[in-house]
C-alpha cells in the first residue's frame, strides 16, 4: 500500500469503518511510514476539536412553540386569547368588568342613550320591577279606589287607565286598606332604576301624597273625582319631557286603550299630583324624572311652560333668526304662537298647530338647528301645541 | 422519552402515526437539540437555524402517519432536517442576504490540546470559520459524523447517498478541516 492510498483510509481508520483486511493493510503501512503515522496523528486531533464542540441547546419554549404550531388555527385562536389562563382570565374580567362600568355609566349620563335603551325595553315589553314602580304610585291609586262613585270633577286630573295588556299586580296595602289589584303599569321613560336616592324620592313623594290624600278627604264629595267618572280631566304635565297632549274637551274622555305607555305614565304623573304640576307630590316625582340634557334643563330653568303637551329644544347658531324662522313657520303651516318668553341665553316659543301640521312643524324645526323633542306622544290631540326652547 | 430506548419502540411510533398529541411532543422534547444543533452548525445563525429546526418538526408532524418505520426515528429527522438545511444555504434568498453568523461555537473545556482559555478561545474562533467555510455536501456530513456522531450507514440514509460517497465527504472535509487549523496541531 502506498502512501496516498493509507492516507485515503485514515479518516475510515479513525472511525472504525473499515473491512478488516482493509484495516490490516493500512496498519501495515502505518508500522513502517512515520510520515503517515504523523499524517494520522494530525487527523485525529482535528476529530479530536470538532468532536469537543458542545452540543448546542435550542431556544427555550421551542417545545411549546412547535406543538403550537402543529395545532389547528382556531385552537391557536383561543390559546392566544385565554392562555396561560391564570394572567389572561383576570385581565380579561377585568377588562369585562370595566367596560361594563362605562357601559352602565355611560347609559346612566347620556340622556340621549338612557331614553333609546329606555324606549328599547319598551318596544320589547319589558317592564320596571313592578312592586316598586307600583309602590311609588300605591296611593294615588288606592285613594281613588276609595272614592264613592259619582263624586267626579271636570277639573280634577284623569285617572290612570292602564293598558289593557299589562298583567295585574299586588299593591302593597297600607294600614287600614284591603290590598287592591290594579294593573302594572308599563315601563315609561319617566322612571327610573330603584336606586335608594329614588326610593327616597319616593317615600318623599308617598307622604306629601298622603297629606294631600287626606285633604282630599275633607273637601266636599262632590269636588272629588270618580275614578271611574266619565269625564277625565285632562292630563297635566308633570314631568320634564311630557307630550300628553293638550287638554280633551269636556266631555270626551281620553281612549285609554289608544295611550301609549308614555302617555299613560304622565298621565298617572297628574294622577299623583291632582294639584297642579307645582304641588309637593309633582315636585317629588319631577325630582325622579331622568335628568334631562344641560341644555333642555337650562331651557326649562328659564321658563317652565306647565301647560304645553309637546316640548323641543332647538339648539341654534342665531337665535333672532331662528325665532323669526319658527314665526314664519307656524304661520305657514296655519298655526298660531301663543306666547313668548325669553332670557338671556333661551327663548322660549309656545305654538300650536292643527294635528296634521305638527309632522311638518317638526320637520322644520330640524332645518332650523338641532332639535331634540322631549317625548313624542301616542296620540295627540287635534290641535297640538308645542313649546320650543330656542338656545344658540 | 430516551431517543433510544422508547424513541423507536412500535407502540411510541404507533402512538405517533395515530396523531397522538403527548407521543408528538415527547419527540420534539427528544429531539429538538438534535436538530437544532445540526441546523445551527449548517446555518451559522441562530434566528434561522430555529426557524429550520421548526419546520423540521412541523414537517414531521405532517409525515408521521406515513412513516413506515423503515429508518430509525432520529434517522429520519436528521434526513429532514439536512435537506430543509441544504435547501436552505441553496435558496437565493439566502445567497441574496445571507444572515450574519452567531452560531458562537464552545467547545468543552476537557477538550484535547486546548490549552490556556485564550488559546481555547482563538481555537474556537478558527474552528468556527473551518467548519463554515466547508462546501455544504462536505459540512453536513462532518455535523452529523463528527458533531452529532452518526454512523456513516445513517449518515448515507439520511443524505440518500452510497456509504463510500460518505466516507469519501468525510475524509476530505476533515483534510480541509485540518489545513485550516494546522497551527493548532503543532
Amino acid at each position: 500500500m502506498t502512501c496516498p492510498e493509507a492516507r485515503g483510509q485514515l479518516s475510515a481508520l479513525l472511525d472504525n469503518a473499515l473491512a478488516t483486511d482493509e484495516r490490516s493493510q493500512v496498519e501495515r503501512h502505518l508500522a513502517g511510514c512515520a510520515e503517515c503515522q504523523r499524517e494520522l496523528e494530525r487527523l485525529r486531533r482535528t476529530v479530536g476539536f470538532l468532536r469537543a464542540v458542545e452540543p448546542p441547546l435550542a431556544p427555550a419554549g421551542f417545545v411549546r412553540d412547535v406543538v403550537r404550531a402543529t395545532r389547528p388555527w382556531y385552537r391557536r385562536a383561543l390559546e392566544a386569547v385565554f392562555v396561560p389562563l391564570s394572567i389572561k382570565l383576570p385581565l380579561e374580567a377585568v377588562a369585562l368588568a370595566m367596560v361594563a362600568v362605562l357601559g352602565i355609566q355611560i347609559v346612566r349620563d347620556v340622556p340621549e342613550v338612557r331614553r333609546e335603551v329606555r324606549a328599547l325595553g319598551e318596544i320589547s315589553g319589558e317592564e320596571q320591577p313592578v312592586g316598586v314602580t307600583t309602590e311609588a304610585r300605591g296611593p294615588s291609586v288606592s285613594a281613588r279606589t276609595d272614592k264613592p262613585p259619582g263624586s267626579g270633577a271636570a277639573s280634577e286630573p284623569a285617572p290612570y287607565r292602564p293598558p289593557a295588556a299589562a298583567p295585574p299586580a299586588t299593591l302593597p296595602s297600607r294600614p287600614g286598606e284591603p290590598e287592591s289589584q290594579v294593573p302594572a303599569p308599563p315601563a315609561t321613560r319617566g322612571e327610573r332604576s330603584l336606586s335608594s336616592p329614588d326610593a327616597e324620592v319616593i317615600t318623599e313623594g308617598r307622604a306629601l301624597f298622603r297629606d294631600r290624600e287626606a285633604a282630599e278627604r275633607d273637601r266636599p264629595a262632590g269636588a272629588r273625582q270618580d275614578a271611574t267618572g266619565p269625564e277625565p280631566a285632562p292630563p297635566r304635565g308633570t314631568t320634564d319631557d311630557s307630550l300628553a297632549g293638550p287638554a280633551p274637551e269636556s266631555g270626551r274622555p281620553v281612549p285609554s286603550s289608544k295611550v301609549e305607555p308614555t302617555g299613560a305614565t304622565l298621565q298617572q304623573s297628574g294622577d299623583i299630583a291632582p294639584g297642579g304640576p307645582h304641588s309637593g307630590p309633582d315636585v317629588a316625582l319631577r325630582r325622579m324624572a331622568p335628568r334631562a340634557s344641560p341644555l333642555a334643563e337650562r331651557a326649562e330653568r328659564a321658563i317652565p311652560p306647565p301647560d304645553c303637551c309637546v316640548r323641543g329644544t332647538l339648539a341654534v347658531t342665531d337665535r333672532a333668526r331662528a325665532i323669526r324662522q319658527l314665526g314664519e313657520l307656524t304661520q305657514r303651516l296655519g298655526g298660531t304662537e301663543v306666547t313668548r318668553s325669553a332670557d338671556a341665553r333661551t327663548t322660549v316659543v309656545e305654538v300650536t298647530v292643527r294635528r296634521d301640521a305638527y309632522p311638518r312643524l317638526v320637520e322644520g324645526l330640524h332645518g332650523l338647528g338641532r332639535l331634540t323633542v322631549g317625548r313624542q306622544a301616542g296620540t295627540l290631540a287635534a290641535t297640538v301645541r308645542m313649546s320650543v326652547a330656542v338656545v344658540e | 422519552m430516551r431517543e433510544d430506548s422508547a424513541g423507536d419502540s412500535p407502540a411510541f411510533l404507533d402512538r405517533l402515526r395515530a396523531g397522538d398529541a403527548e407521543a408528538f411532543e415527547e419527540l420534539v422534547r427528544a429531539y429538538q437539540h438534535r436538530v437544532f444543533g445540526v441546523a445551527l452548525r449548517m446555518l451559522g445563525n441562530r434566528a434561522e437555524a430555529e426557524e429550520v429546526a421548526q419546520e423540521v418538526f412541523l414537517r414531521a408532524h405532517r409525515a408521521l402517519a406515513g412513516f413506515r418505520g423503515e429508518a430509525r426515528l432520529s434517522t429520519w429527522l436528521y434526513g429532514i432536517s439536512s435537506r430543509l438545511c441544504l435547501n436552505r444555504l441553496a435558496s437565493s434568498e439566502w445567497r441574496l442576504a445571507r444572515p450574519g453568523g452567531d452560531a458562537l461555537l464552545r467547545l468543552a473545556s476537557s477538550a484535547p490540546d486546548a490549552g490556556a482559555l485564550a488559546e481555547r478561545d482563538e481555537l474556537e474562533r478558527a474552528l468556527e470559520q473551518a467548519i463554515a467555510d466547508l462546501p455544504e455536501d462536505r459540512r453536513i456530513v462532518v455535523v452529523l459524523r463528527d458533531l452529532e456522531g452518526l454512523p456513516y450507514e445513517e449518515i448515507a440514509q439520511a443524505l440518500d447517498v452510497p456509504v463510500g460517497t460518505v466516507r469519501s465527504r468525510i475524509h476530505r472535509a476533515r483534510l480541509d478541516l485540518k489545513e485550516k487549523l494546522e497551527r493548532f496541531l503543532q
